[in-house]
């Protein structure tokens, strides 16, 4: 069977196409990755763009998982941001409770740097995410 | 005559657009009650008024937990089955509120890292109670019940205290708050680890 495509068709594909594109544009947040050997951090923000993870650092010492991550703003002002990270074991199961959500001050043009260790010997892997609202 | 459907583009796009919207507006929820009553994220982070809450309590109990996971006293605590107590963290701030949250919390998640640790305060007279009530009340065969005398004193303690300063003007006030942790071993007395958790927390009025 050929479907051929007139020009009422086509009003009625963009008409299809613009009202089922918001849900895409939902579930396709502003969210970017860094990945380390051990880990890696989620970064999700506004359209700004002004906060970044510039690097991210993890080591094991004392059969703890130490992670260190470098926030960084673009942006002349200071911005709050939010962050947990999840602690993981080699296969991706998460070995501690939901962390609570901390704020952090990133001062304009600077870095901030989180420094953490690991609550549990278990946690062998991490996920960092951040979440930098308006 | 049959004649052959024609394949209706229009309608068949339309349709599959209503259905994808309607499924993604469609809701079961398993509640009752209109109270307007609604559960929240206990781990979201709480500015509600600039006292002592949630979230602080809960930075708080993580960073202890963090650093005292880390000290060679407690790796060696866990390795050699010791005991570790909490004794009462001292308010020094103006607020009310039961500093146990703090203590119960870092207790709590240095037990799942295999620390053990005794009962202390309020807890210990439920503990003398059920002793005597086994061993004195005459109601418990003796033969079966346990024994007084066989519980077990902590090596180290944890105790510290959280202070605040407040300060306030016509449109601002700021309340900054520290908390200081210490572990102690019981016998010299000696501190072999201390931490601090600073908070600042800010409100136009």
């Amino acid at each position: 069977m050929r479907i051929s495509f007139n020009a009422s068709d086509r009003r009625v594909l963009a008409t299809a196409i613009l009202a089922i594109a918001p849900f895409f544009a939902l579930a396709a947040n502003q969210a970017r990755y860094m990945p380390d050997g051990h880990g890696y951090a989620a970064l999700t923000q506004d359209r700004s763009n002004d906060i970044g993870i510039s690097d991210l650092r993890a080591t094991i010492q004392g059969r703890l998982l130490r992670v260190q991550a470098d926030l960084s703003n673009t942006s002349v002002s200071d911005r709050q941001v939010y962050y947990r990270f999840e602690w993981l074991d080699q296969q991706g199961i998460a070995v501690w409770d939901d962390e609570p959500w901390k704020p952090i001050i990133v001062y304009g043009l600077n870095k901030q740097t989180l420094s953490v260790s690991s609550p549990t010997f278990k946690a062998t892997r991490f996920r960092l995410v951040v979440q930098s609202p308006n | 005559m049959y004649t052959k459907p024609r394949f209706n583009l229009q309608a068949s796009l339309l349709v599959a657009a209503l259905a994808l919207v309607l499924t993604g507006c469609e809701t079961t929820s398993p509640t009752t009650g209109t109270s307007g009553v609604s559960y929240g994220d206990s781990k979201a982070v709480e500015t509600v008024t600039t006292d002592l809450g949630s979230t602080d309590i809960q930075m708080i109990s993580e960073k202890m937990t963090q650093g005292l996971i880390q000290t060679p006293e407690i790796q060696t605590l866990i390795k050699k089955r010791q005991l570790l107590m909490a004794s009462p963290v001292k308010n020094k701030t103006s607020e009310y509120f039961d500093t146990r949250l703090i203590t119960d919390t870092v207790l709590t998640q240095l037990q799942k890292n295999g620390v053990k640790y005794v009962i202390e305060g309020e807890d210990m007279q439920n503990q003398t109670d059920e002793l005597r009530r086994q061993n004195q009340s005459g109601l418990y065969d003796k033969s079966k019940s346990v024994k007084v005398g066989k519980m077990r004193g902590a090596k180290y303690r944890l105790d510290g205290s959280i202070s605040s300063i407040i300060k306030k003007t016509s449109d601002l006030k700021d309340v900054y708050y520290k908390m200081n942790l210490r572990l102690i071993e019981i016998e010299t007395g000696i501190v072999e680890w201390s931490d601090e958790k600073e908070i600042r927390k800010s409100a136009k009025r």
